[in-house]
């Protein structure tokens, strides 16, 4: 598991460290619900994608995935530190209608209401 | 007054990415080439003769501009090397003109005649600096060229494309209409064989090149320029973009800001590329010729394999199903590949013996043997039936497969426009890879019925 999470009461912070793609999005996906499951509690999830270079279909089907299963317990999904490539992806897929992305992961917990 | 021209263009392309290929000279600026600006900028100085000095894909230039009869100027061509510039101009009577390396002469005043006499016009562009001299010779006189409204641009990256590109629309285009285009109020020009279904919004000023298709609710524009032969897939919004030829656009997208060339997302701000690998975002619609004959041998021997395994479960399970008799079987035609119609059996039919015969792929059996014969490919577009034929059919674009997008949707004769798009689709994209994936959608309805695409 390469993801680094830090857990600050109902937030956490998920440090990403490869792209999103079909070959990685399944264990990314299982790594998270894994982790949500021994933490109960989670209602905030800020996904820090510094160390995302890409991300493809499959990578981003996750994305939508994770955010509905967490959406339906309550909780929100924020995105970090989005790089040039992974936010024109975004940007031209329309996901930004539905994910929030922040320039730091400082600025997505200020959002937290 | 006679003129003269001299066109250099052996320098190396300045943006390869958007090259596609072609030489720089033939780069598509608002629907036309380079080159062309460059004809209509010499004839507005009064040029008639005109030597072209092509470098790499220099075959490109001379197939497009051939003889300059078309243009009322006449082009001669010679090998890179074989021209001395410093010696182009010794009798400086009349106007000659020196045009070297990428640039845009972009015409502010256009529409104003400018003056004839005796004059000597050299750009000459280099990554480093624009050389503009005007006069006797070596003699430079800025201040007069501004005056004629003449304005050189350089054409060395992506943003300064994109910011001529965007230059010409917003002044939109006046002086450089292209014979095929009209000019409708709002500023936009629509090419040729252009289909553009009502739900599909226009805004000007924009560019359409010939032989595009757009899919139901798409927008596009303001200020998007669309090449010849681009697809726009359902619900796409384009504006203040650029795309290039043969491109097709996926669906729901946003290209706001962007030029796209092929599978390529290019940034024009900062020039950076983003190449996707995922044909449902954008793809390359080129032809792929290489490939065509490894991909139909595959197609063939896989079509061969898929007749053998369900010919002995046919007669075992389907042959019992088909005598309960709650489907039909008639001789149908199609247009094969080559565009000759050709008789199988159509099975049609309702009722859960129907539908188990055709989760079974059985009623695919005709079109697998017409898959072994050559007729038609293993994966592919719908095909045509002999109903739907025209006279004036287009069948450039056309590989019909028994495998089919059509099928993977399991609407394979409805929506005419819908089957149009997935045929210039496959057209471009087709790969093993593309076929593996038609396949597996194929099946995945059939068998469990999961609709995809």
């Amino acid at each position: 598991m390469s993801e680094i999470f830090k857990r600050e009461g109902k937030i956490v912070v998920v440090s990403m460290k490869n792209d999103l793609t079909a070959s990685t999005g399944s264990l990314f996906r299982e790594t998270i619900l894994n982790y949500d499951g021994a933490n109960p509690g989670i209602q905030e999830w800020i996904l820090d994608m510094e160390g995302v270079d890409f991300l493809d279909s499959s990578g981003l089907g996750v994305l939508v995935a994770l955010l509905k299963r967490i959406a339906e317990k309550g909780g929100d999904i924020k995105l970090a530190n989005l790089r040039k490539k992974v936010r024109t992806v975004f940007e031209i897929t329309r996901a930004f209608r539905i994910f929030h992305a922040y320039e730091s992961v400082e600025e997505a917990v200020k959002a937290i209401p | 007054m006679a003129g003269r021209a001299v066109f250099l263009l052996d320098s190396p392309h300045p943006i390869p990415v958007l090259g596609m290929g072609a030489p720089w000279a033939m780069l598509s600026i608002c629907g036309r080439p380079l080159i062309e600006y460059w004809i209509e900028f010499a004839l507005r100085l009064g040029v008639d003769q005109c030597l072209v000095v092509a470098g790499d894909g220099g075959e490109k230039v001379t197939s497009f501009l051939e003889d300059g009869a078309r243009y009322g100027i006449q082009v001669s061509y010679a090998f890179p090397g074989s021209v001395d510039t410093s010696k182009l101009n010794e009798s400086p009577q009349g106007v000659f003109l020196l045009l070297q390396g990428p640039l845009f002469p972009f015409l502010d005043a256009v529409l104003n005649p400018i003056a004839p006499g005796d004059r000597s016009f050299k750009f000459q562009s280099s990554q480093a600096s624009l050389e503009i001299t005007q006069g006797d010779r070596g003699k430079a006189v800025h201040e007069d060229i501004r005056t004629l409204g003449i304005q050189p641009l350089q054409l060395d990256s992506v943003k300064d494309f994109y910011a001529i590109s965007m230059r010409l629309l917003d002044s939109r285009l006046r002086g450089y209409l292209t014979p095929g285009y009209s000019l409708s109020a709002d500023g936009s020009f629509i090419g040729m064989d252009t289909i553009t279904p009502a739900s599909c919004k226009l805004m000007g000023p924009l560019v359409i090149g010939n032989r595009c298709r757009f899919g139901v609710m798409t927008n596009i524009g303001p200020s998007a320029i669309i090449g010849n032969h681009v697809v726009v897939d359902t619900k796409t919004e384009i504006s203040r973009s650029i795309i290039l030829d043969s491109t097709y656009i996926g669906r729901s997208l946003d290209i706001i800001g962007k030029v796209v060339a092929g599978n390529k997302i290019i940034d024009p701000e900062d020039g950076e590329i983003l190449e996707l690998s995922e044909a449902w975002i954008v793809e390359d619609l080129r032809e792929k010729s290489s490939s065509d004959i490894l991909l139909h041998s595959f197609g063939r021997l896989a079509a061969f394999f898929l007749l053998l395994l369900l010919t002995p479960l046919y007669w075992i399970l389907g042959k019992p199903l088909a005598m309960l008799g709650q489907f039909r079987m008639e001789p149908a035609r199609i247009l094969n590949r080559s565009g000759k119609l050709i008789s199988y059996l159509q099975v049609t039919g309702s009722g859960m013996s129907y539908r188990i015969f055709s989760a079974l792929l059985f009623d695919l059996r005709p079109f697998l043997v017409l898959a072994v014969q050559g007729h038609i490919g293993l994966c592919g577009c719908d095909p045509v039936s002999g109903e739907a034929v025209s006279p004036q059919q287009d069948l450039s674009d056309y590989y019909p497969g028994a495998f089919t997008y059509g099928l993977a949707r399991g609407i394979q004769t409805a929506e005419p426009e819908l089957a149009e798009m997935d045929r210039h689709f496959y057209a471009g994209s087709r790969s093993l890879l593309e076929d593996l994936r038609i396949l597996t959608r194929c099946i995945k309805f059939r068998l469990f019925g999961i609709k995809s695409l």
